[in-house]
């Protein structure tokens, strides 16, 4: 009888995330030099503001264009917390978190009243808004000139000193993040976010409170790109408003879009191309020096030609594929 | 006892009357199929009874519970589910994600138990997905799980909507227009599934119909509907030979 049958989770879809962290934590010791570790630091930050803008853009269906500002309220928030108030980092990394996903909630509130195009315009006037506090607002922030100096991330005494130090910390709270953002996207929540993604109308007619999870794929995601930004600015040592600018937002809006919205290695990928193509180019020929700057605008357009739900979105991968990597739920017999 | 119950309710449009002070009820186990011209407020009402729009006038109660101001996600706790007549099933997901969606509202939703995977989560999440598949396999999309709602023809999305609609567990089902732009043959075929599952589920249903002839055969009570009015109630035989409703309905001196 069919009400037996149990379906068993692909190895592939069960294995792969820890042979690729296993695979990741062995990059140390591979890479030469600190530069490229550094990039790929960059990139596993990256990746965790790409996951936040992916919750709410991704899987709930909202283009949010502000993200940076999240990133930057919990660079600031951690910052300030632990110079000024005298926090330990993990702490003032977690309040960071706890912070922006209020603010993400407050936010959702006026995004509520609008739809699509106006609820971007909205997130863009609020990246605005906090980039003009952050530049204005002396006494806190120090303005334009920033905050230098920050700390390194350090927990229970052990401080992330070298290179190496820093990126398999990062490696562990990204690899956290992504656990923790993954069961509930897979799950209940990211399938109900889906839904109102697909059609708002049909899933308040399902049962769905359409407001309630808004405002929480909002919070989840600005949460996200909070904590993000804690790491961001204990790894940088050093924020200023300038980080935090809409070019900003739009970069890792790019980063999520060239993934795959809505696919959790889509975030990965798209930050590691977004990062790595500029640095790849940065060879000694001058000619791709001089294309440098163009070249991740080209690969956005020629992806919105060929494949307009990037490169690991949803009915990207064609069913042969899928089945060769064994992606789809099989039946035990 | 009636199930639901409608009473004068009234909603107009920049002031033209959709509906004026339409009542109906419906018993538990039964079937009411309504019909009328195009513009005569058939969806109006069930944007009203399912809580997407509101009356100006009037009251709906399901099972003796007022539902009148109710928001839709309450209306389908209280058991009733609707739905499209331009299907809305979700494009990014595949069928058997669809029909998943379905059973939103007896699905585990706390965050923690999600994040830590307790076992009443992974019971509830494994208990939807048998029943969208056993959903499935009774509209006669079995084999269809990973196929996605752009990949199906017609008459099979109209078999995925019904399969999710049943995967909320109504105990009163609202079809709006579920054979629109099918023949006769095609027609009478869902329409025949719509009974047998009605008959299995015990399930009371509202259907907005086009195909008179076809909702005769299945509908216990017919109700018509024009420019806003219930213009007749009664038994199907008794409704397609009323005068009224043949000029309203099918035109004047179309017999």
């Amino acid at each position: 009888m069919a009400m037996t049958e149990t379906f068993r989770t692909p190895f592939t879809v069960k294995f792969g995330p820890w042979l690729f962290l296993i695979l990741m934590a062995c990059l140390p010791l591979v890479l030469p030099g600190r530069f490229w570790l550094h990039i790929f630091s960059l990139t596993m930050i990256y990746a965790i503001f790409v996951l936040g803008q992916n919750v709410v853009t991704g899987w709930a269906g909202m283009l949010t264009l502000g993200q940076a500002a999240f990133v930057g309220m919990g660079a600031y928030a951690s910052v300030l917390l632990t110079m000024q108030a005298g926090l330990s980092w993990p702490l003032a990394f977690l309040a960071s978190g706890v912070i922006c996903a209020a603010c993400g909630a407050a936010l959702a509130l006026p995004c509520l009243r609008v739809k699509a195009d106006f609820l971007s315009l909205v997130t863009i006037a609020f990246n605005q808004i906090f980039f003009m506090v952050a530049n204005n607002w002396m006494e806190l922030t120090r303005g334009p000139m920033g905050i230098p100096g920050v700390p390194s991330m350090q927990i229970l005494g052990w401080k992330a000193r070298s290179s190496s130090d820093q990126f398999w910390l990062i490696l562990g709270v990204a690899a956290i993040l992504f656990f923790l953002v993954a069961r509930l996207m897979h799950g209940q929540l990211g399938r109900t976010m889906k839904m109102i993604r697909d059609d708002e109308v049909a899933a308040g007619a399902l049962g769905v409170n359409v407001t309630g999870y808004k405002v929480l794929a909002f919070a989840i995601g600005c949460g996200v790109c909070g904590l993000g930004g804690s790491l961001y600015g204990h790894y940088m040592r050093f924020v200023s408003p300038d980080m935090f600018k809409l070019e900003e937002s739009l970069l890792i809006m790019q980063m999520a879009i060239l993934g795959g919205l809505a696919s959790m290695p889509g975030c990965a990928l798209g930050a590691f191309l977004m990062i790595m193509i500029p640095e790849a180019l940065r060879s000694s020929e001058p000619w791709l020096i001089t294309i440098r700057p163009g070249v991740a605008g080209a690969t956005l357009v020629a992806l919105m030609i060929w494949r307009p739900n990037g490169l690991l979105g949803f009915g990207q991968m064609p069913r042969s594929i899928r089945r060769l990597l064994r992606l789809e739920k099989e039946a035990r017999p | 006892m009636s199930l639901l119950e409608c009473r004068d309710i009234s909603r107009s449009f920049f002031g033209v009357k959709a509906l004026d002070g339409v009542s109906l009820s419906v018993a538990e186990g039964e079937t009411l199929g309504i019909i009328g011209p195009n513009g005569s407020g058939k969806t109006t009402l069930f944007n009203i009874i399912s809580g997407l729009d509101r009356s100006h006038e009037g009251r709906v109660t399901l099972g003796g519970r007022d539902i009148t101001t109710a928001r839709p996600h309450r209306i389908v706790g209280h058991g009733l589910v609707r739905t499209f007549q331009n299907l809305r099933l979700f494009k990014g997901m595949t069928a058997l994600e669809n029909v998943v969606s379905g059973g939103h509202s007896r699905s585990y939703k706390g965050l923690a138990g999600q994040v830590l995977g307790l076992p009443a989560m992974r019971r509830s999440e494994d208990e939807l997905e048998m029943r969208a598949r056993a959903c499935l396999a009774e509209v006669g999309l079995a084999g269809y799980e990973e196929a996605s709602p752009a990949e199906m023809s017609y008459g099979q999305t109209k078999r995925l909507e019904l399969a999710r609609a049943l995967n909320a567990e109504p105990k009163i089902l609202l079809l709006d227009e579920p054979t629109a732009g099918m023949n006769d043959v095609q027609a009478a075929e869902i329409l025949g599934l719509v009974a047998r599952v009605r008959d299995r589920h015990g399930l009371t249903l509202i259907v907005i119909e086009h195909n008179v002839p076809v909702l005769s055969r299945f509908a216990g009570r017919i109700v018509v509907l024009d420019a806003g009015r219930k213009l007749v109630e009664g038994r199907p035989e008794e409704v397609t030979r009323d005068a009224r409703v043949i000029e309203a309905y099918l035109g004047a001196g179309a017999e």
